[in-house]
């Protein structure tokens, strides 16, 4: 998988793409709308950059975040990380689902 | 118990956009399908909650955030190997309610079952030219916003003509 659907597998980054794909913000202005720290959001704002998801504009002391527009680029690395986002929650829940039963099998058998 | 093994497949379809992602699950195919068509077991991993009625032509409609509702209707559920469904999100333009299809393809083997996923019918890139006016109308609007100018000016291209 590219970096682009690995970036954008994460929801708190796909929300922050949102919010600076029409206007650009800074990082405390991103920060607030989100209820992790705000070292968390420049971490998730580093990894969208490398992906080359968004731009930076730097202003005085200052960065603004801006959505790099891509047209197809951006929608199609939007839904694989959306799809391999839900795949392995899918397989988490399956699986354990399936130890939660394995165990109590056991007990039954055991008592 | 150890951590899961994580396998995804990812194939890109060169002329389109449709996608395609594969994972394995260590459990039997009938349940990997309840976890599809079951509400219980379905909230679980799909979105935060929502109101699905897995049959063909039964409403599919998942909140994914506090802006973000995927709706759409079932087209095959098969157990314990098909699970499709009509999708999109509700107020979007790109891709609107029912617009694209996805699919869900269970295939066991030896007690693991690899599950697939084909997303198909999503925006085009220009390649007939009867889609191509939706796609740059939104490609314009994003290069016109990230430029600073108000995309609402962007006017919807005229029809090409069939030189």
């Amino acid at each position: 998988m590219d970096a682009v659907a690995r970036a954008l597998a994460e929801p708190n980054r796909r929300e922050i793409l949102r919010l600076v794909r029409d206007e650009e913000r800074t990082v405390s202005q991103i920060a607030e709308h989100f209820t992790v720290s705000r070292p968390a959001i420049s971490q998730h704002l580093r990894v969208l950059e490398e992906a080359e998801l968004v731009t930076i504009r730097p202003e005085g002391t200052r960065r603004f975040y801006r959505a790099r527009p891509d047209g197809l680029g951006e929608l199609r690395g939007w839904i694989e990380g959306f799809w391999s986002q839900q795949l392995v929650d899918l397989k988490r829940e399956v699986e354990q689902e399936m130890w939660r039963r394995k165990k109590s099998d056991r007990k039954e058998s055991d008592s | 118990m150890s951590g899961p093994n994580v396998n995804l497949i990812d194939r890109r379809h060169p002329d389109s956009v449709d996608i395609e992602l594969s994972i394995d699950i260590n459990a039997p195919a009938e349940v990997v399908f309840d976890f599809l068509v079951d509400p219980e077991l379905a909230f679980r991993w799909m979105g935060i909650e929502g109101d699905i009625d897995p049959q063909p032509g039964g409403a599919y409609r998942v909140r994914y955030s506090e802006e973000s509702v995927a709706v759409g209707q079932y087209v095959d559920v098969v157990r314990p190997s098909i699970v499709s469904w009509t999708w999109g999100w509700e107020g979007s333009d790109e891709i609107p309610p029912g617009s694209s299809l996805v699919t869900f393809t269970l295939h066991e083997h030896a007690g693991v079952t690899t599950v697939t996923i084909t997303h198909t019918g999503l925006p085009d890139i220009p390649a007939a030219q009867a889609h191509t006016n939706g796609w740059n109308y939104w490609g314009t609007r994003l290069a016109v916003s990230a430029e600073g100018g108000d995309p609402a000016v962007v006017e919807w291209p005229e029809q090409p003509s069939d030189a």
